[in-house]
């Protein structure tokens, strides 16, 4: 072995007479193997965040500071303190109007989802007695979670339809209505619609979410509350709604999100009669022009910061509650 | 085990007797009301996809002046299926939103689970930085990110090339750390790695401990994860429309055509469409509905 390792071609010529001998290739140690197990799994996942989380938010800034100018040499980008004061001052001044309809139309929205988290946790709470036909509601609740936003929202737009929609014939046998006189529900009450499209595809499957919260609670409990008396009201309010916090926070969490990133239902519903903040944001985007996306950016900009200490904020809010029931 | 007593080496399992709680009058009548709800609540989300077939089973005629009745014969349902086959490109749509579907979902868990493994299984400098990174991402509302990412896939030229480029852009968007990361981080956390360990001392290498041993212990989560994904990508709209909007997909392609049905009086051939469009998702609703209610809805998806 030792021989092998002579490199015939190394002879020293020092007149010493020795040989170079070759080193013996180090055996990777466990630790370097590990290593390059870790850092090899996790290359591109983290070269992805890197690309879609931290240079997309830092070039959102920047676009948000940028305006194209038409000069008479050409188009260019123009990034200054300038087009700062210029473009926040347009947006919030001249569309002033369109932005404060979008924010408050975004409340409604969270308050919305709000309202749709407590009415849950009750029908939940309902729903987790042993109810004739619960396995059918649990399979037909879950529905709108499988079948695309695209067709709910269209079935929904349908089913208020003036002239064929059920829900506008009910109303107009009952309110004496023509066809002309029906309201233009999307156009005419278009949150309202957003609103109640919300409630009415995403009370099903909170129910089954905190169902499931609820069912997985201690029977003994629940059975011990009862042999000393406990009304239901009790049962929900002192024992059910305490232990099931940390799954009705992260649905409060849900809320309040949703309230900065809610469109789809709007672009897809009523469009610029009922426009959210976000759908501001990508409507901008849609229209696809570099001014627009500047503008969408620094739209974008001012409410991820309104944002997110509030998300921060209510998050804590929410663990503080749980720790005060214990968790 | 409750009740369990050991005689005569037997374990013998004996049920709690439980005791009868009587509910007030009051409490079974607020039961029932409730019960009565839920049953309308029901029903109205399923009697719009009752309107929808009854519907696309009629001629335009019919369904304008007589919308809530029934279809008079079949004729018209096999003109309006067929219209869709030979009118509509469903089936291109179909394509393409199988294709798109099945790589973001293969992509998206495959990036997750190493991302979690990794993370979940193996100390090393940085670690904790990775994973508090991705809690702040998660807590960052993406509000203000579609110009840039817009913006972004444009000058990559993801919007410019043929298929392959786009449906390369719409798989390099999908990351490791959204989603299911950080259940798939506590699914993994829990598994003891003693399995790991004595296939180390077998000579098993750490790709094949994940591939062999931790993937196959935490499949029950994996799979509900990877439906859950199969089905949000198979239902997505805006990023399809935005980054693929050229090649569409059936949620994309349906909300054109609705535009379309509304200036051209297609109604029931679109309803036609929108069944068609349904009925695959509602197959595999129903080979995965026990796996998906018994994780996400049986308190499985708890991190």
């Amino acid at each position: 072995m030792e021989i092998n390792r002579i490199n015939q071609n190394q002879v020293d010529n020092s007149g010493l007479g020795s040989l170079k001998v070759k080193p013996p290739r180090r055996k990777m140690t466990a630790k370097t193997k590990k290593l390059i197990f870790v850092w090899g799994m996790l290359a591109y996942p983290i070269l992805q965040f890197l690309i879609f989380f931290v240079l997309v938010n830092i070039s959102s800034i920047i676009m948000s500071f940028e305006r194209q100018v038409i000069g008479s040499s050409g188009i260019s980008i123009k990034t200054s303190a300038y087009w700062y004061q210029k473009f926040y001052k347009e947006l919030f001044i001249t569309k002033l109007p369109q932005v404060r309809n979008a924010i408050v139309n975004s409340l409604f929205v969270g308050l919305n989802d709000l309202i749709l988290v407590a009415l849950s946790v009750t029908l939940a709470y309902f729903f987790y007695k042993k109810m004739p036909g619960r396995n059918v509601f649990r399979i037909i609740f879950f529905l709108p979670s499988i079948i695309s936003i695209v067709i709910y929202t269209m079935v929904y737009k349908y089913m208020f339809n003036p002239q064929t929609g059920p829900v506008s014939i009910v109303l107009q046998k009952i309110f004496g209505w023509t066809v002309s006189s029906t309201p233009s529900w999307f156009n005419d009450y278009g949150i309202i619609m957003i609103m109640v499209y919300c409630l009415w595809v995403g009370t099903g499957y909170n129910i089954l979410i905190l169902g499931g919260a609820i069912a997985n609670l201690s029977e003994e409990v629940m059975e011990s509350a009862r042999l000393d008396g406990a009304k239901m009201r009790h049962e929900l309010f002192l024992l059910v709604i305490p232990m099931i916090w940390p799954t009705i926070s992260v649905s409060i969490l849900g809320a309040v999100t949703t309230m900065f990133t809610l469109f789809i239902q709007v672009e897809l519903l009523t469009g610029n009669s009922a426009p959210t903040v976000a759908y501001l944001i990508n409507n901008l985007v849609k229209r696809g022009k570099v001014n627009n996306l500047s503008e969408g950016a620094a739209i974008g900009l001012i409410f991820t910061v309104v944002a997110t200490p509030i998300i921060v904020l209510v998050k804590k809010l929410l663990d503080k509650v749980s720790e005060s029931f214990g968790f | 085990m409750h009740g369990s007593t050991v005689s005569t080496g037997k374990i013998v399992t004996i049920k709690p007797k439980k005791e009868k709680v009587n509910r007030s009058k009051s409490e079974k009548i607020i039961i029932w009301v409730v019960f009565a709800l839920l049953a309308i609540y029901a029903f109205t989300l399923i009697y719009p996809f009752i309107y929808l077939i009854i519907n696309s089973m009629k001629t335009i005629g019919e369904f304008l002046t007589n919308p809530m009745g029934l279809p008079k014969n079949f004729t018209a349902m096999v003109n309006n299926y067929s219209y869709v086959f030979a009118e509509y490109p469903i089936i291109s749509m179909f394509i393409n939103s199988v294709a798109l579907s099945v790589g973001q979902t293969v992509v998206g868990m495959a990036l997750s689970c190493i991302a979690a493994y990794v993370l979940a299984k193996y100390k090393f400098k940085g670690n904790g930085f990775i994973y508090m990174a991705t809690i702040i991402a998660s807590m960052v509302p993406t509000v203000g990110a579609t110009p840039a990412t817009y913006k972004l896939m444009i000058n990559m030229g993801f919007l410019k090339g043929g298929y392959l480029y786009n449906y390369l852009g719409m798989l390099f968007m999908i990351g490791a750390f959204g989603g299911p990361f950080l259940y798939l981080h506590s699914f993994f956390k829990a598994i003891p790695w003693s399995y790991g360990e004595s296939a180390q001392l077998d000579g098993a290498s750490d790709f094949r401990i994940f591939v062999q041993i931790m993937l196959p212990l935490a499949a029950n989560g994996v799979l509900t994860f990877t439906i859950i994904r199969f089905l949000g990508s198979w239902n997505e709209y805006w990023s399809a429309y935005l980054y693929f909007g050229r090649f569409e997909t059936l949620a994309v392609g349906l909300n054109r055509l609705s535009t379309e049905a509304a200036s051209f009086n297609l109604h029931v051939e679109l309803f036609a469409a929108m069944i068609v469009s349904i009925i695959p998702v509602l197959i595999f609703y129903a080979i995965f509905q026990k796996q998906l209610m018994r994780n996400t809805i049986g308190g499985g998806l708890k991190g």
